[in-house]
Protein backbone atom coordinates (compact mmCIF):
# COMPACT_ATOMS: atom_id res chain seq x y z
CA UNK A 1 0.00 0.00 0.00
CA UNK A 2 2.12 3.12 -1.04
CA UNK A 3 -0.13 5.17 1.90
CA UNK A 4 1.86 4.99 4.97
CA UNK A 5 0.49 5.92 8.23
CA UNK A 6 3.37 7.58 10.67
CA UNK A 7 1.08 8.44 13.52
CA UNK A 8 3.70 5.74 15.64
CA UNK A 9 6.46 8.02 14.86
CA UNK A 10 4.37 10.91 15.46
CA UNK A 11 3.26 9.77 19.23
CA UNK A 12 6.85 8.94 19.82
CA UNK A 13 7.96 12.56 18.85
CA UNK A 14 5.66 13.93 20.82
CA UNK A 15 5.99 11.48 23.76
CA UNK A 16 2.56 10.21 23.79
CA UNK A 17 1.15 6.87 24.33
CA UNK A 18 -1.75 5.18 22.59
CA UNK A 19 -4.40 5.84 25.66
CA UNK A 20 -3.51 9.02 25.81
CA UNK A 21 -3.98 10.04 22.44
CA UNK A 22 -7.36 7.99 22.59
CA UNK A 23 -8.38 10.13 25.16
CA UNK A 24 -7.62 13.01 23.68
CA UNK A 25 -8.72 12.46 20.09
CA UNK A 26 -12.09 10.40 21.35
CA UNK A 27 -11.43 7.34 19.30
CA UNK A 28 -11.41 3.65 20.42
CA UNK A 29 -8.15 2.06 21.12
CA UNK A 30 -9.08 -0.35 18.60
CA UNK A 31 -9.57 1.91 15.62
CA UNK A 32 -6.50 3.97 16.69
CA UNK A 33 -4.77 0.65 16.24
CA UNK A 34 -5.95 0.06 13.48
CA UNK A 35 -4.73 2.86 11.65
CA UNK A 36 -1.49 2.94 13.15
CA UNK A 37 -0.92 -0.82 11.69
CA UNK A 38 -1.90 0.44 8.57
CA UNK A 39 -4.99 -1.65 8.46
CA UNK A 40 -7.39 1.30 7.95
CA UNK A 41 -9.11 1.91 4.72
CA UNK A 42 -9.93 5.20 5.02
CA UNK A 43 -9.63 8.02 7.47
CA UNK A 44 -12.41 10.54 8.10
CA UNK A 45 -11.38 14.46 7.43
CA UNK A 46 -12.62 14.42 10.93
CA UNK A 47 -10.26 12.02 12.46
CA UNK A 48 -7.54 13.26 11.12
CA UNK A 49 -8.44 16.91 12.24
CA UNK A 50 -8.48 15.64 16.11
CA UNK A 51 -5.27 13.73 15.66
CA UNK A 52 -3.00 16.67 13.87
CA UNK A 53 -4.75 18.96 16.59
CA UNK A 54 -3.55 16.79 19.11
CA UNK A 55 -0.43 15.85 17.45
CA UNK A 56 0.08 19.09 17.15
CA UNK A 57 1.25 18.58 13.99
CA UNK A 58 -0.11 18.82 9.95
CA UNK A 59 -1.86 15.82 7.96
CA UNK A 60 1.41 15.21 5.71
CA UNK A 61 3.17 14.52 9.19
CA UNK A 62 1.19 11.63 9.76
CA UNK A 63 0.16 10.34 5.87
CA UNK A 64 3.03 10.07 3.57
CA UNK A 65 2.81 8.69 -0.01
CA UNK A 66 5.99 6.26 -0.87
CA UNK A 67 5.77 4.84 -4.31
CA UNK A 68 7.67 1.67 -3.60
CA UNK A 69 8.11 -0.09 -0.42
CA UNK B 1 -34.96 -3.38 14.19
CA UNK B 2 -38.81 -2.86 14.17
CA UNK B 3 -40.40 -5.22 16.58
CA UNK B 4 -42.92 -6.06 13.68
CA UNK B 5 -39.76 -7.23 11.51
CA UNK B 6 -38.70 -9.18 14.17
CA UNK B 7 -41.99 -11.01 14.83
CA UNK B 8 -42.01 -11.38 10.85
CA UNK B 9 -38.43 -12.64 10.75
CA UNK B 10 -39.44 -15.11 14.04
CA UNK B 11 -42.51 -16.64 11.66
CA UNK B 12 -40.65 -16.99 8.75
CA UNK B 13 -37.88 -18.75 10.50
CA UNK B 14 -40.84 -20.98 11.97
CA UNK B 15 -42.31 -21.14 8.77
CA UNK B 16 -39.07 -22.33 6.79
CA UNK B 17 -38.18 -25.32 9.49
CA UNK B 18 -41.90 -26.14 8.95
CA UNK B 19 -41.58 -26.54 4.96
CA UNK B 20 -38.39 -28.50 5.60
CA UNK B 21 -39.67 -31.21 7.83
CA UNK B 22 -42.99 -31.03 5.44
CA UNK B 23 -41.05 -31.21 2.51
CA UNK B 24 -38.92 -34.20 3.66
CA UNK B 25 -41.63 -36.04 5.33
CA UNK B 26 -43.40 -35.89 1.48
CA UNK B 27 -40.20 -37.11 0.20
CA UNK B 28 -40.46 -39.66 2.23
CA UNK B 29 -43.81 -40.94 1.86
CA UNK B 30 -43.89 -40.99 -1.65
CA UNK B 31 -40.77 -43.34 -1.27
CA UNK B 32 -43.15 -45.03 0.29
CA UNK B 33 -46.07 -45.02 -1.85
CA UNK B 34 -43.69 -46.26 -4.44
CA UNK B 35 -42.07 -49.17 -2.63
CA UNK B 36 -45.70 -50.31 -1.49
CA UNK B 37 -46.63 -50.19 -4.93
CA UNK B 38 -43.44 -51.85 -5.75
CA UNK B 39 -43.45 -55.06 -3.63
CA UNK B 40 -46.91 -55.00 -1.75
CA UNK B 41 -49.45 -54.14 -4.02
CA UNK B 42 -48.54 -54.43 -7.88
CA UNK B 43 -51.32 -53.25 -9.30
CA UNK B 44 -52.32 -50.45 -7.73
CA UNK B 45 -49.10 -47.08 -8.23
CA UNK B 46 -50.74 -44.59 -6.96
CA UNK B 47 -48.53 -41.73 -5.00
CA UNK B 48 -50.85 -41.11 -2.00
CA UNK B 49 -49.25 -37.98 -0.75
CA UNK B 50 -49.37 -35.70 -4.15
CA UNK B 51 -53.16 -37.69 -5.11
CA UNK B 52 -50.96 -38.77 -8.29
CA UNK B 53 -52.54 -41.89 -9.77
CA UNK B 54 -49.80 -43.08 -12.04
CA UNK B 55 -51.31 -46.65 -12.28
CA UNK B 56 -51.02 -46.41 -16.46
CA UNK B 57 -48.01 -45.26 -16.86
CA UNK B 58 -46.87 -48.29 -14.81
CA UNK B 59 -48.59 -50.31 -17.13
CA UNK B 60 -47.46 -48.65 -19.81
CA UNK B 61 -43.85 -48.62 -18.93
CA UNK B 62 -41.91 -49.26 -16.13
CA UNK B 63 -38.96 -46.74 -17.24
CA UNK B 64 -41.48 -43.96 -17.70
CA UNK B 65 -42.88 -44.68 -13.98
CA UNK B 66 -39.32 -44.47 -12.61
CA UNK B 67 -38.47 -40.84 -14.32
CA UNK B 68 -41.99 -39.59 -13.62
CA UNK B 69 -41.40 -40.68 -9.48
CA UNK B 70 -38.17 -39.63 -9.53
CA UNK B 71 -38.95 -35.94 -11.62
CA UNK B 72 -41.42 -36.55 -8.16
CA UNK B 73 -38.78 -36.99 -5.32
CA UNK B 74 -36.41 -34.17 -7.04
CA UNK B 75 -38.78 -31.31 -7.10
CA UNK B 76 -39.56 -32.48 -3.34
CA UNK B 77 -35.85 -32.70 -2.65
CA UNK B 78 -35.16 -29.24 -4.19
CA UNK B 79 -37.79 -27.69 -2.12
CA UNK B 80 -36.60 -29.24 1.22
CA UNK B 81 -32.71 -28.26 0.29
CA UNK B 82 -33.74 -24.65 -0.49
CA UNK B 83 -35.95 -24.49 2.82
CA UNK B 84 -32.78 -25.95 4.54
CA UNK B 85 -30.84 -23.54 2.88
CA UNK B 86 -33.20 -20.92 4.68
CA UNK B 87 -32.90 -21.81 7.48
CA UNK B 88 -29.26 -21.82 7.25
CA UNK B 89 -29.51 -17.81 6.23
CA UNK B 90 -31.75 -17.20 9.19
CA UNK B 91 -28.92 -19.11 11.38
CA UNK B 92 -26.15 -17.04 10.02
CA UNK B 93 -27.59 -13.68 9.08
CA UNK B 94 -26.54 -10.99 12.28
CA UNK B 95 -28.39 -8.08 11.31
CA UNK B 96 -26.01 -5.76 13.11
CA UNK B 97 -24.08 -6.30 10.46
CA UNK B 98 -26.11 -8.25 8.17
CA UNK B 99 -23.95 -8.29 5.26
CA UNK B 100 -21.18 -11.13 5.26
CA UNK B 101 -19.07 -13.03 2.42
CA UNK B 102 -21.03 -16.27 4.41
CA UNK B 103 -24.36 -14.97 3.83
CA UNK B 104 -23.69 -14.24 0.45
CA UNK B 105 -22.21 -17.56 -0.63
CA UNK B 106 -25.40 -19.30 0.41
CA UNK B 107 -27.30 -16.80 -0.84
CA UNK B 108 -25.51 -17.37 -4.29
CA UNK B 109 -26.09 -21.45 -3.70
CA UNK B 110 -30.12 -20.95 -3.29
CA UNK B 111 -29.93 -19.25 -6.45
CA UNK B 112 -27.58 -22.24 -7.97
CA UNK B 113 -30.02 -24.78 -6.56
CA UNK B 114 -33.05 -22.66 -7.93
CA UNK B 115 -31.37 -22.47 -11.51
CA UNK B 116 -30.97 -26.34 -11.54
CA UNK B 117 -34.49 -26.99 -10.56
CA UNK B 118 -35.50 -24.55 -13.45
CA UNK B 119 -33.45 -26.36 -16.08
CA UNK B 120 -34.59 -29.66 -14.82
CA UNK B 121 -38.46 -28.48 -14.38
CA UNK B 122 -38.28 -26.82 -18.33
CA UNK B 123 -36.95 -30.60 -19.85
CA UNK B 124 -39.38 -32.14 -17.43
CA UNK B 125 -42.11 -29.95 -19.00
CA UNK B 126 -41.51 -31.43 -22.41
CA UNK B 127 -41.06 -34.83 -21.48
CA UNK B 128 -44.25 -34.76 -19.63
CA UNK B 129 -46.32 -33.48 -22.41
CA UNK B 130 -45.40 -35.64 -24.14
CA UNK B 131 -46.58 -38.36 -21.90
CA UNK B 132 -49.57 -36.42 -21.81
CA UNK B 133 -50.08 -36.64 -25.91
CA UNK B 134 -49.23 -40.76 -25.19
CA UNK B 135 -52.48 -40.17 -23.16
CA UNK B 136 -50.88 -42.49 -20.41
CA UNK B 137 -50.85 -39.45 -17.91
CA UNK B 138 -53.25 -37.00 -17.29
CA UNK B 139 -52.10 -33.86 -16.39
CA UNK B 140 -48.66 -33.26 -15.08
CA UNK B 141 -46.15 -30.23 -14.57
CA UNK B 142 -43.54 -29.14 -12.86
CA UNK B 143 -42.75 -25.37 -12.17
CA UNK B 144 -40.07 -24.78 -14.30
CA UNK B 145 -40.06 -21.13 -15.32
CA UNK B 146 -41.08 -19.87 -11.97
CA UNK B 147 -37.66 -21.22 -10.85
CA UNK B 148 -35.74 -19.52 -13.37
CA UNK B 149 -36.94 -16.20 -12.29
CA UNK B 150 -36.30 -16.95 -8.73
CA UNK B 151 -33.13 -17.62 -9.69
CA UNK B 152 -32.19 -14.59 -11.62
CA UNK B 153 -33.83 -12.41 -8.42
CA UNK B 154 -31.75 -14.73 -6.13
CA UNK B 155 -29.20 -14.50 -8.16
CA UNK B 156 -29.07 -10.42 -8.00
CA UNK B 157 -29.58 -10.59 -4.36
CA UNK B 158 -26.87 -12.21 -3.84
CA UNK B 159 -24.41 -9.61 -5.84
CA UNK B 160 -26.13 -6.96 -4.03
CA UNK B 161 -24.74 -8.88 -0.50
CA UNK B 162 -21.44 -9.12 -1.91
CA UNK B 163 -21.04 -5.71 -3.04
CA UNK B 164 -22.17 -5.01 0.45
CA UNK B 165 -20.31 -7.15 2.54
CA UNK B 166 -17.36 -5.37 0.20
CA UNK B 167 -18.42 -1.94 1.49
CA UNK B 168 -19.21 -3.02 5.22
CA UNK B 169 -15.75 -4.38 5.38
CA UNK B 170 -14.52 -1.21 4.68
CA UNK B 171 -16.72 0.93 6.57
CA UNK B 172 -15.62 -0.82 9.32
CA UNK B 173 -12.41 0.02 8.75
CA UNK B 174 -13.08 3.64 8.13
CA UNK B 175 -11.48 5.18 11.80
Amino acid sequence: MPIVVNLDVMMAKRKMSLSELSEKVDLTLANLSILKTGKAKAVRFSTLESLCKALDCQPGDILECRSSI
Amino acid sequence: MKTNSTFVLKVMRIMSWVLFVGFCIQIGSVLISVLVSEFLNPGGAQILAMGMDLSALKNYSEAHYAGVVSLTVYFLAIKACMAYLVIQLFRKTDFEAPFSIGVAALITRISFVALSAGVVGLVANRYTKWLVKSGVVETLTWPGGEFLLLAGIVFLIAQIFQRGADLQAENALTV
